[in-house]
């Protein structure tokens, strides 16, 4: 036990003391401690495991850039995985456990892998495990690896979505990010301040140095106070921007209840907002940076910064006997601060020569040891000693025994958010520090986030950034050498630069000796920076290892990408509403109450929640859908059509229009009439098909398939509006205000009828392929007769709020017929038996109209359309493309699986495929199994015995016609 | 005329199950026979026949002209939705015939689902489901928009305000009506974090 408390604390109320267990222990904190800041005054070293060497790790941060203190939080439905005990806020009742470690994070077994370590460096899986087969170690790597256990229930926490819009968003809340915003809001804006940590203050809440006369505390209140007295400026807290993207879209991340017992929680855990505003103003401030020497990762190893949080803000010192390790003053000002918080500072080891704190310090009889730099820590679970040597190499001179090692190796500004916005970087050689440079968007960085790291002049630069003004930049105060390791170095491969994914300076320089030279190719060949961290400690040091090995400039190198989300974010918070029945929005049919009480059986269809069979009694899907098809065939069949799409198109130049969008003519059809139409996209590949009818001279009603309405609508405008713009047309989705009842099977007539209309139904006025417009049951209809069944059919259209009725009355008016409402199950084995092409089902990604059959009415067309001169490119002129054929199974076996492959001729294993089964179903018509297949060159080889294969299982079929029930016709000219 | 089976004439109802709310400062009301139309013209005809079929000039884009019984709201050059007494819509898309083929004239009373949005609540139900920046500044009684709500879209525009506090009337299809409801609605808010 190291860690302490002592009686300072800004941020903590020791009136209200927290109770919270910990690895199955009890332990005490005070409110406003963080799990992190509890831990440590508890005097816990160990929170947890690295993630491949399983290494003992203590806390090193004390914000969102904790590599190691990850903790599984609570549990059941409520658990969280990975979240950063420096982010936890502690509230009575709390329970967290360490990851990645068995049985305890204090004795893990797989610690052993650390005694091997030389044999599992980076990337070692992708040179072993090869042999005989990956699959038989995966299972055991991927039990060994990965952190926190992701929930097994439901999240049981509602999530908002917010929308915001603010003529300047400011983002933190620290000296730079206040004074921003209240100068902002002097000039008018409409203002949003937002701050992640629940404390608002920033680096105030840890610091000493006085600001403009007052005490860091004073200042920032006083600050607070006037911006809430503000009507134009808005505050939140406990609200981490996380992503930066087009036309200033701000993506935020409100934590709501997260900081209160589990019991006390109601209401939205989370809020997800996302703010447009003119300017952002980035005040995110900087991370410290490690340093990279032998053991630098034993417990008790420490950011010097995040020691001072620790002590100024919670009253929590994390050891008694210090060393600080650094190369720029940032270091000396923890160590005063943990000195005057009751530690002893056994020293501070500098880089650098000479700098004015070191008569500071020795006026605190702090001994100062400049021209050092840390060499090797040692100690197991905890720090015991630290050598130190010369920055420029060598071995240790003098070795400090302490149990606590603080490093300041500099500052890294937060750019994440200047990145993902477009912005650009220039490495600082001073600072040894990517800064912001070049902006797309309007959203400068000030204060630390813009590499200003004196307080006084941040604020002023802040100010004059929110008025509008450049924000001007002294020559900042540069950082002193670092060590580094030559390659090959044994020393290396224990010093540390991603802390969470074990990535050592011996592993970039394994990367670097293999020829892994770009930063992208390093971060995955060793996965630096991966890790729920994002790298936030260990990319520039990474990057300048490899400048080290390379000898090229860190800026020559560059940064990985910086990507969303800046920290982690639940998912729920995406997900906000559309969880449920609202994850996807399903349309409901105008009779769906109705065919619920038939007996059916729903489920999702291009976005619709239609019947895909009724039961009837206790029938199984088979049976039914056996009896729905044979209704249909020798009586009457009712099915609801009110998802086919339905557009009309109307204008001098309609014809004209779609004889360009269709590879069907449309210019000869006559008024009355409808015809089939295939639609291809630019790229020449089958699309959507339908029937659209002639209902005026220019005036057309165009049907497509159900999920593609209103996609087909849109390619309709685009082309209009983009393409041909001399053509006339107008356009219109009404498939939601149109119910269809598709009345099918040889008494379909004598059904409609029934029901009553005006429309003279005999053959001869109403044929097949013909559109009417009339009456039906007193409301006005239209009326297609086609045929998806292969039997009479007519689709009857009312106004939408009339379906469920004319529902009700076709099936009264059907009853002493025998009428059978049918599902989308029967209708696909009818439209098989009938050999009908389904978009979707029998063409894929690369089908064109010729593989289906359509190349003799292509060759017929004269004009241009869609996609056609696509489809004549040389692959689409293959003599070996796959056609679409029936199968006839020829083995005596039942249904032949859809996605079975066609074998090549003579084949002894299953290598290569000439295609495979689209459809297949058994028919209760033919009583006979039935398939449709793509089938290289398949219309050429027609009477040809074929074998297919599926999941080991080999058939015998022979490729056939695929209209197997009525290829005449004769069915349908009734 | 019709060779009837005797059944009772068809009846007309709206989707099942779809009920408003009056809670935490916003009120969803449905507005049951709404009528609602769209006419398009072809790209330019508007000056020429859009005071022959509505009777007055054309009004600015983004804003909605008001007749006696029915709003005519711009959606797009060339397009305009029609909101109101639902005889009047119809007879309005009756007249536009005159125009023959430079004019496609839909009832989508039947296709659309109205609803009012109102209360001091408002702007925060629709802040949770729509990018749309409804505050005062942005969208004034008559302005119109098209806009995502939630994972639909909806045509919005702001009625007067009634007891000092905002009206919105939200069109969308009728099919994503409870969905809209729903997402209207949501879970109980919270006052978040504001300090």
């Amino acid at each position: 036990m190291t860690g302490w408390r002592n009686n300072a604390g800004t941020t903590i109320d020791r009136a209200r003391r927290v109770n919270f267990t910990w690895a199955g222990r009890s332990y005490e904190g005070f409110e406003g401690d963080t799990l992190a800041s509890a831990l440590l005054a508890n005097g816990v070293s160990i929170v947890g495991r690295s993630f491949k060497y399983h290494r003992p790790r203590g806390l090193i941060a004390a914000g969102l850039e904790e590599p190691n203190g990850i903790v599984q939080l609570e549990a059941g439905a409520a658990t969280i995985p990975n979240m950063k005990a420096t982010q936890v806020e502690l509230y009575e009742g709390l329970v967290a456990s360490p990851v990645n470690s068995w049985p305890s994070a204090t004795f893990d077994i797989l610690a052993v892998n650390s005694l091997v370590k030389r044999f599992i460096p980076a990337a070692f899986y992708y040179k072993t495990f090869l042999w005989p087969n990956w699959h038989l170690f995966e299972r055991w790597i991927r039990k060994a690896a990965g952190l926190g256990v992701a929930p097994q229930h439901p999240d049981p926490d509602p999530y908002e979505h917010r929308f915001e819009h603010m003529d300047t968003l400011v983002v933190g809340s620290g000296a730079a990010g206040l004074a921003a915003a209240e100068a902002a809001a002097a000039n008018g804006a409409q203002v949003l301040l937002v701050e992640a940590d629940a404390v608002l203050g920033g680096g105030l809440l840890a610091s000493t140095e006085p600001v403009e006369d007052r005490s860091p505390a004073e200042w920032r209140d006083a600050a607070l106070s006037r911006l809430r007295a503000l009507p134009n400026v808005k505050i939140l807290a406990r609200t981490m921007a996380f992503g930066f993207y087009d036309h200033g879209l701000v993506a935020l991340c409100e934590r709501l209840s997260d900081h209160l017992p589990l019991l006390q929680r109601s209401g939205p855990r989370q809020r997800l907002w996302k703010v447009r505003c003119r300017r952002a103003i980035l005040a995110i401030g900087a991370f410290e940076r490690p340093i990279a020497f032998s053991g630098n990762d034993i417990p008790g190893v420490m950011l010097a910064s995040a020691a001072q949080t620790y002590a100024l803000r919670y009253g929590v010192v994390p050891g008694k006997r210090i060393v600080v390790a650094a190369n720029n003053d940032s270091g000396y000002e923890a160590a005063f601060a943990l000195q005057d918080a009751g530690a002893a500072i056994v020293a501070i080891v500098d880089t650098r020569p000479e700098t004015p704190m070191a008569a500071k310090a020795a006026s605190r009889s702090i001994r100062v040891i400049l021209t050092s730099a840390p060499v090797a820590a040692r100690g197991g679970r905890r720090v015991k000693s630290l050598s130190i040597g010369d920055p420029a190499g060598g071995s240790a001179r003098e070795t400090l025994r302490c149990d606590t090692i603080l490093t300041a190796g500099g500052w890294n500004p937060a750019v994440h958010l200047h990145s993902q916005s477009g912005g650009s970087l220039a490495f600082d050689e001073a600072l040894q520090a990517f800064l912001p440079s070049q902006s797309v968007q309007e959203a400068p960085c000030v204060g630390a986030a813009a590499g200003v790291f004196d307080m006084e002049a941040a604020i002023s630069g802040a100010r004059a950034v929110a008025r509008g003004d450049k924000l001007t930049r002294s020559v900042p105060v540069g950082v002193g050498p670092t060590r580094h390791f030559a390659d090959g170095d044994v020393a290396a491969q224990r010093a540390w630069l991603d802390f969470q994914n074990d990535v050592t300076v011996a592993d970039v320089q394994l990367a670097s000796r293999e020829s892994f030279r770009s930063v992208e190719h390093l971060k995955r060949y060793t996965t630096l920076g991966m890790a729920s961290d994002q790298g936030k400690t260990s990319n520039v040091a990474g990057i300048d290892v490899l400048s080290h090995l390379l000898g090229k400039p860190p800026q020559a190198i560059g940064t990985t990408k910086f990507r969303p989300p800046f920290d982690p974010v639940t998912i729920g918070g995406f997900a906000g509403r559309a969880v449920g029945q609202d994850l996807m929005p399903f349309a409901r049919l105008a009779a769906h109450d109705e065919q619920m009480a038939a007996g059916a059986q729903m489920e999702q269809y291009g976005g619709w929640l239609r019947a895909a069979w009724y039961r009837k009694g206790d029938e199984a899907e088979e049976a039914a859908v056996r009896r729905e098809v044979l209704a249909v065939r020798n009586s009457v069949g009712l099915f609801d059509a009110s998802p086919l799409g339905k557009i009309e198109v109307k204008g001098p130049d309609a014809a004209e229009f779609l004889q360009r969008m269709y590879v069907n003519g449309v210019r000869n059809l006559k008024v009355g009439r409808c015809r089939y139409g295939l639609m291809l996209n630019e790229h020449g590949v089958v699309y959507d098909d339908g029937v659209f009818a002639r209902i005026g001279e220019n005036h057309f009603l165009v049907g497509t398939t159900s999920g593609h309405a209103t996609a087909i609508t849109d390619i309709f405008n685009e082309w209009l509006q983009c393409e041909w713009r001399d053509l006339n047309v107008l356009v219109e989705n009404v498939t939601t205000g149109w119910a269809v009842m598709n009345v099918a099977g040889p008494k379909a007539r004598d059904v409609l009828k029934a029901v009553g209309t005006d429309i003279d139904l005999s053959s001869a006025a109403f044929p097949h392929m013909t559109y009417r417009e009339g009456r039906v049951a007193g409301v006005e209809a239209r009326v297609e007769r086609v045929s998806f069944s292969g039997e009479l059919s007519y689709e009857v259209a009312v106004p939408w709020s009339y379906g469920a009725s004319l529902w009700n009355c076709f099936m009264r008016a059907g009853r002493k017929f025998g009428i059978a409402p049918f599902g989308i199950e029967a209708l696909m084995v009818m439209r098989v038996e009938k050999g009908f092409l389904h978009i979707g089902s029998d063409t894929d990604g690369t089908t064109y109209p010729q593989d289906v059959g359509f190349g003799p009415a292509i060759a017929k067309k004269p004009d241009d359309f869609v996609g056609r001169r696509s489809t004549t490119r040389p692959d689409g002129l293959r003599s070996d493309r796959r056609q679409l054929v029936g199968l006839e199974v020829i083995d005596g076996g039942g249904v032949i699986p859809i996605g079975a492959h066609l074998l090549p001729r003579g084949s002894t294993e299953p290598r290569g495929t000439e295609g495979w089964v689209t459809s297949s179903v058994m028919s209760p018509t033919l009583q006979k199994p039935l398939a449709m297949a793509l089938v290289a060159a398949g219309s050429a080889r027609m009477g040809e015995d074929v074998r297919t294969w599926h999941l080991g299982q080999t058939r015998r079929a022979r490729i056939v016609d695929p209209r197997a029930y009525d290829p005449e016709g004769a069915r349908l000219d009734v | 005329m019709f060779d009837h089976d005797g059944s009772a004439p068809l009846v007309r109802r709206g989707p099942s199950g779809l009920a408003g709310f009056n809670e935490a400062g916003a009120a969803l009301t449905l507005e049951d026979g709404l009528g609602v139309g769209k006419v398009q013209f072809l790209r330019g005809a508007t000056a020429a026949y859009f005071s022959d079929l509505f009777g007055q000039p054309v009004p600015v884009d983004r804003q909605s002209l008001s007749l006696d019984t029915v709003e005519v709201s711009w959606l797009a050059p060339d397009e305009w939705l029609l909101t109101g007494d639902e005889a009047e819509v119809l007879a309005m898309i009756g007249r536009a015939a005159m125009f023959g083929d430079s004019c496609l004239a839909t009832n989508l009373s039947h296709a659309r689902k109205a609803f009012r949005l109102s209360g001091a609540g408002a702007r925060d139900r629709l802040a949770a489901v729509t990018p749309l920046d409804v505050t005062d500044a942005a969208m004034t009684v008559g302005d119109v928009a098209r806009a995502p709500l939630s994972d639909t879209g909806m045509f919005i525009t702001r009625l007067p305000d009634s007891e000092g506090q905002p009206v919105f009337r939200i069109v969308v299809d009728q099919t994503m009506a409870a969905y809209a409801v729903r997402m209207l609605r949501g879970p109980a808010l919270t006052p978040g974090a504001y300090s």
